[in-house]
């Protein structure tokens, strides 16, 4: 155990990342996260400081600070798998934590939104399958820089689309992306928004109805914390 | 002031390392709640004019969002001609802070569903031509999402459904 140095302790505004992952450990966690920076030795802090970097920094995506997050955590020797054992790889930490720690998995598991890891998923079922974006593309009959942006986790793919591809990829569309309730009703939100569109009879209906009473609710504005944040500096 | 005063800022691209842990819950609604917010679905519907506030506390936590957005639709044939809806697109609260505050008057749901009012209002103001209604979809299945439209003078639309089964609700603006 070294005792050459205490780490800077983590503070709210260079690091809310990192603040607010610490929060959601349980209550009694919390206490040894800090004792473990602290003890840990001086190649563990540094690294711990590298990961702190990485958290902290704005260009960091939210998969990598979560990444560096449960990095972090396992070589603070906080995540020991169901034997006891420190030191395993991500999927098997993460295994490991779920049983210890759920409310920490179900973190873990949010760090990316369903539509990043669909792109994973694509990702490495065209590698499986040895397909390039361009002959995916030719399939799916759409262009490659449109599977570019969904390898880029840049836009999401509609459910026709998941179902063209899965089709190409001779795989389920499941396997693509498993929650696709989801799918269906972004899909039915973003059909909402389209300019242009017919509405129904009763649509029109309910529309020109006058007989609803207009509603007393003005509504009420609240402040920006943008603005108070900057007039507090 | 209330320390439960929420704050809204416009969401910007930047804030999204701040959603990082953002979860609206795993129900279904829950599920697609967060997954507007933190895929793309936001950003698509503010590149179509939708303006999205992010909602936080006096320390920075991210409560929830909320979106108010315009859309172009057309009256039945033979009319047809375009009319312009006003409507929430989404709206999501983080599942740490559903049902808080206990105290009713500073509920977060509730002061989210002002701020969009208001905003929507404001909107309304600036057209030549206001509308009438405030719109909205929500899942059916979804009742406490219902009860809290409700409770801000929503009216779930008889015999309309859109999409994947949706409802669909109006409000009736304040003048």
């Amino acid at each position: 155990m070294s005792t050459t140095e205490i780490p800077d302790a983590p503070h709210e505004n260079a690091c809310t990342f990192l603040t607010r992952m610490i929060q959601t450990l349980p209550i009694e966690q919390q206490p040894a996260f800090y004792s473990a920076l602290m003890e840990c030795s001086d190649s563990l802090r540094t690294d711990s400081k590298r990961l702190m970097a990485i958290m902290d920094a704005p260009t960091s995506s939210p998969g990598d600070k979560g990444r560096a997050w449960h990095k972090m955590l396992d070589q603070l020797r906080l995540l020991p798998d169901t034997e006891g054992r420190y030191g395993m790889d991500l999927a098997q930490s993460e295994s490991g934590a779920a049983e210890r720690f759920p409310a920490l998995q179900a973190e873990v598991e949010k760090m990316d939104s369903q539509e990043a890891q669909f792109a994973d998923r694509l990702r490495q079922i065209m590698k499986d399958k040895h397909i390039t974006q361009k002959q995916l593309a030719a399939r799916v009959e759409c262009t490659q820089p449109a599977i570019s942006q969904m390898l880029n986790r840049k836009c999401r793919p509609q459910r026709s689309t998941l179902e063209k591809i899965a089709t190409a990829l001779q795989v389920d569309i499941r396997e693509l992306w498993p929650d696709i309730d989801v799918v269906d009703y972004l899909d039915s939100i973003a059909a909402f928004e389209q300019d242009g569109q017919v509405m129904s009879e009763a649509m029109a209906k309910a529309l020109r109805d006058d007989q609803q009473p207009r509603s007393t609710i003005k509504g009420k504005t609240l402040p920006s914390r943008k603005d108070r944040v900057r007039s507090d500096e | 002031m209330s320390e439960f005063q929420l704050y809204a800022d416009a969401f910007t691209k930047a804030d999204q390392d701040d959603l990082v842990g953002f979860s609206c819950g795993e129900t279904k609604s829950g599920r697609y709640c967060t997954e507007w917010i933190l895929g793309s679905g936001a950003v698509d519907s503010m590149n179509r004019g939708t303006s999205v506030w992010l909602y936080r506390t006096s320390a920075g936590q991210v409560v929830g969002y909320g979106s108010v957005g315009v859309v172009n639709w057309r009256w039945p044939l033979p009319d047809g001609k375009y009319t312009r809806l006003l409507y929430i697109p989404m709206l999501g609260i983080d599942q740490k802070f559903h049902g808080q505050p206990p105290d009713p008057d500073w509920r977060y749901s509730r002061q989210i569903m002002q701020q969009l009012i208001a905003e929507a209002i404001r909107i309304n103001g600036e057209r030549k031509n206001p509308v009438e209604y405030l719109l909205l979809v929500v899942d059916p299945g979804n009742e406490a999402a219902i009860q809290l439209y409700q409770r801000f003078d929503f009216e779930l639309i008889p015999d309309v459904t859109y999409g994947a089964g949706l409802s669909v609700m109006k409000h009736r603006l304040a003048k």
